[in-house]
């Protein structure tokens, strides 16, 4: 008799399913979950960068030295962390923040070129000749941004600490010299009950 | 009170049901018909057994060569495990007086580990270290983690295989000096291995490290894994290339039922004795096998390199290693729930007497006994569709692309897999003989 109302508590327990609820939140509303890399990480982490490296001496120095405004591209962002990171999206995080700071120009990264250059050859063959845009024209960058995300977990039981360090590096292209390094650090502590009823 | 015990003991038979039909379609190499016959049985696996149901599936889409899917279902099988960790009070109760079926499946300690050696060979085969990677450094915290809970005492410390993997994956990369620390935690872990469970480390283990020490300029290590049988190495040319053939071999262990017994004496020092019901990790898969492999240019069939496989994890060994470094909380916690049984039918009892029916009273009684002794189950649930043992060869070839030929030396497994290797990169070819 008790075994059949330990039985009827353990279907009960496992019927007791949790119900969906959906709610619309404005795109830049801080939502931690998991305590991952998330939206916001990627969105507070590429605009602290890319203020940090715009207020740096080297944009002055090359506008005036070259009488121009430095062409800038995106390299790779490496993530050597231990999670999986949409670098893609911080990648165009960055770029978004250095086209919108309209202090330096921004080229197109390698895949995008690809498909501009494919466009570029239809148009020889099937563009009107006043609108046929012309070969070896493209803007080549002055300088390239790269870096990497890494992350140093501590944990106990339940408790975790994550640390994220993101390390940018700004590298003169024709040089190889480096105008700039930037970092920015991530804390997370994230607790996780060892018990529910 | 039959419907009662019916629940109770259907989740586990009907899983064996299931791996009856699945087993025969993995030994054959059909994995699209056992994958058929796993997503079919989505309701017996159930809620308690969804991690299971994932790592499953997640496991023979990886044999079926279908990285995506599989790293889907491996990842999500992950993440419900993360959750698993919050452990549900009530159902711990319940656990405590019927059996530890009831309690959701979150896999052994080892399982948990390689997830993320299918997560990286996945992302591997598809030739993105860089996830691959990722996965290696979730293993090396999932392994911190298990020994700090067992405060060092565990004998699963270290995953050699993984160490090996995260290696090789490192200096594919690029990244030597991360691939040569990797490299000497293998070789340490072999070193354990070889005195637990006979499993010494692949000859090549020790040319990896005197390359990657040489590479490093540690010249005091690499004269040291010379003299201990590795081939000396000088940097010519650009970093070489390697094909890491990972060979699955035969069906992985199943766990079965032991019953023991345990007596405890009452305040009177009267003995009683109870059945208890321990899971035990049973081999499948017995021996070893050896393995040729051979590496054909595609442009001409001409020979470009050839080898011998080498054992590099018994995953029945370790399994057996991991349930023993918690049987005694296992065997804790059965003994507890025999007494707690042993009083409630003992209240039962006492009310069954008051009655006057003495016939319905002793048929009571025997009742109420069968009862306790058909909840008394030890949790069967095993993540079955791992193989018995991964193999590993690693060969040098310049880069290509190439035929890998595989070939057990029996006669009775042959595989043929296409592979393009890059200039100072690893290619990772994995094939599986589940005989």
């Amino acid at each position: 008799m008790f075994i059949a109302a330990l039985a009827a508590t353990v279907l009960l327990l496992a019927g007791c399913g949790s119900s969906r609820t959906v709610e619309r939140v404005d795109a830049d509303t801080i939502i931690d979950l998991s305590g991952d890399w998330n939206d916001t990480d990627s969105r507070l982490v590429a605009q602290e960068m890319i203020t940090d490296v715009l207020s740096r001496p080297w944009l002055g120095e090359f506008k005036g030295e070259k009488q121009r405004t430095p062409d800038v591209i995106v390299g790779t962002i490496r993530n050597r962390s231990s999670e999986h990171i949409a670098t893609t999206a911080f990648i165009k995080n960055l770029e978004r923040e250095l086209i919108n700071s309209a202090r330096v120009n921004f080229v197109a990264n390698k895949e995008e070129r690809e498909e501009v250059r494919d466009e570029r050859a239809d148009q020889q063959e099937n563009a009107s000749e006043e609108s046929v845009k012309r070969f070896q024209q493209e803007a080549g960058a002055d300088f390239m941004l790269q870096g990497d995300i890494t992350t140093i977990v501590d944990q106990e039981g339940g408790d975790r600490v994550k640390y994220y360090q993101v390390n940018m590096e700004l590298v003169n292209i024709e040089t190889n010299r480096k105008a700039w390094i930037g970092e920015k650090k991530i804390k997370k502590f994230i607790s996780q009950s060892g018990s529910k009823f | 009170m039959a419907a009662a015990l019916s629940v109770l003991t259907v989740s586990c038979s009907g899983l064996r049901d299931i791996y009856r039909d699945v087993d025969v379609s993995v030994a054959r190499g059909r994995y699209a018909e056992a994958i058929e016959q796993i997503s079919d049985s989505k309701q017996v696996y159930g809620e308690k057994s969804s991690v299971l149901y994932k790592l499953d599936l997640g496991m023979l889409y990886h044999y079926d060569s279908r990285p995506d899917s599989s790293t889907r279902w491996f990842l999500d099988a992950e993440r419900e495990i993360d959750v698993l960790y919050t452990k549900s009070v009530s159902l711990a109760a319940v656990s405590m007086l019927l059996n530890d079926s009831v309690l959701p499946f979150e896999g052994e300690d080892f399982e948990k580990v390689l997830i993320n050696v299918f997560l990286a060979l996945n992302f591997a085969m598809k030739g993105d270290e860089e996830g691959a990677l990722v996965e290696a450094r979730k293993a090396d915290l999932k392994l911190r983690e298990t020994t700090s809970r067992y405060e060092g005492k565990n004998g699963y410390q270290e995953d050699a295989f993984v160490r090996y993997i995260a290696g090789a994956l490192y200096e594919s990369a690029g990244e030597i000096n991360d691939a040569f620390i990797s490299y000497k935690r293998s070789f340490e872990a072999y070193r354990q291995y070889e005195k637990v469970f006979g499993t010494g480390a692949p000859p090549f283990l020790l040319d990896d490290l005197v390359r990657t020490a040489t590479l490093m300029g540690f010249t005091e290590e690499a004269s040291e894994y010379v003299r201990l049988g590795g081939a000396p190495y000088r940097r010519v040319g650009p970093r070489p290339s390697s094909v890491l053939v990972v060979l699955y071999v035969g069906p992985g262990p199943t766990k079965e039922e032991i019953r023991t017994s345990v007596s405890i004496p009452d305040t009177s020092g009267t003995l009683h004795t109870f059945q208890i019901a321990l899971p035990a990790f049973v081999p499948r898969f017995r021996g070893t096998r050896e393995y040729d492999v051979e590496v054909l240019k595609t442009s001409d069939s001409s020979f470009a390199a050839s080898g011998r496989t080498a054992l590099a994890e018994d995953i029945t060994a370790l399994a057996q290693q991991s349930l023993d470094d918690r049987i005694g909380l296992i065997y804790l916690k059965s003994g507890g729930r025999a007494l707690l049984k042993f009083l409630a039918a003992e209240a039962v009892k006492s009310e069954l007497n008051k009655k006057e029916d003495k016939t319905l009273n002793v048929l009571g009684s025997i009742a109420v006994d069968l009862l306790v002794g058909a909840t008394e189950q030890a949790d069967l649930r095993t993540w079955r569709t791992l193989p018995a043992q991964f193999q590993l060869a690693r060969l040098e070839v310049p880069p290509g692309e190439f035929l890998v030929n595989v070939r057990a030396s029996d006669g009775g497994y042959t595989a043929e897999k296409p592979v393009r290797v890059a200039q100072g990169r690893t290619a990772f070819v994995v094939v599986d003989d589940p005989r």
